[in-house]
């Protein structure tokens, strides 16, 4: 998974992360239970540890299914702010 | 409406949020080569035909068919695209001139919305939020496809979803 930031004044953070180590059971397990707190505070989604797991393997066979695509990207006034790539 | 090769190749290109560079890298031509396509100021070598509808997930007769492809149609079953190959993109133009584009597979979506996750705020985009992204996931299974949706707000902001 990529990420790319750009700022307005022009700095750029370029971020690689391999796709097993932030879509796993752990960082599902984490996620949740991080969840779990904030829905104390605030409104957040009911997702469980399993769900989001779930999530993480459709994740997976995505990239797979689409590699490089573009998740999300944000353009303001001309320039690409955000990406987020498979 | 008639729609030439150079015309139909930039939309085509454009509907997969790619760039002429990247077409070019995934092609092996160069970026000059794709621009001169797209401004019909030269064609693409017939031996690049296969590749390009390829890329572009079209067939050659596609490509040269003349008529424009209606914007929205229902599929029968044998010519529906497998569900894990469609994609949902939703394109955001705020009036200020900020863009924003989601390129989401529909597996994703279907179980974003199964686990209870809605469209994230995207500020100034009060539209988005009456979207219903189940009934649009209903619908493309039962074989809809192309522009679901095209909005315009009062303050100028656009979205369109489409599936392809």
């Amino acid at each position: 998974m990529r990420i790319h930031i750009q700022t307005e004044t022009g700095k750029r953070l370029c971020l690689l992360f391999p796709t097993r180590l932030m879509l796993n059971r752990l960082t599902a397990a984490v996620a949740a239970g991080i969840l779990r707190r904030r829905r104390e505070k605030a409104a957040a989604p009911d997702i469980s540890s399993r769900e989001l797991r779930h999530l993480f393997r459709t994740l997976r066979r995505m990239k797979r299914r689409h590699p490089g695509l573009p998740l999300v990207e944000v353009w303001s006034t001309g320039c690409l702010v955000v990406s987020i790539r498979l | 409406m008639e729609q030439s090769l150079g015309k139909k190749l930039a939309e085509l290109r454009r509907a997969r949020a790619m760039t002429q560079e990247e077409a070019a890298e995934k092609l092996g031509v160069s970026p000059q080569a794709v621009s001169k396509w797209e401004n019909e100021a030269s064609c693409p070598d017939i031996l690049l035909l296969p590749a390009l509808a390829e890329l572009y997930e079209v067939t050659i007769d596609e490509l040269f068919s003349r008529g424009k492809k209606p914007e929205t149609l229902v599929l029968p079953p044998e010519q529906r695209k497998d569900f894990d190959r469609l994609l949902l993109r939703v394109c955001v133009d705020s009036a200020r001139g900020d863009r924003v584009r989601v390129n989401l597979p529909m597996p994703l979506v279907k179980m974003g919305l199964e686990i209870g996750m809605k469209l994230p705020d995207i500020e100034g985009s009060d539209v988005l939020q009456q979207i219903d992204i189940g009934q649009i996931v209903e619908l493309v299974e039962k074989g809809l496809i192309g522009k679901l949706v095209e909005v315009e707000s009062e303050q100028g902001d656009t979205v369109e979803v489409v599936v392809e």
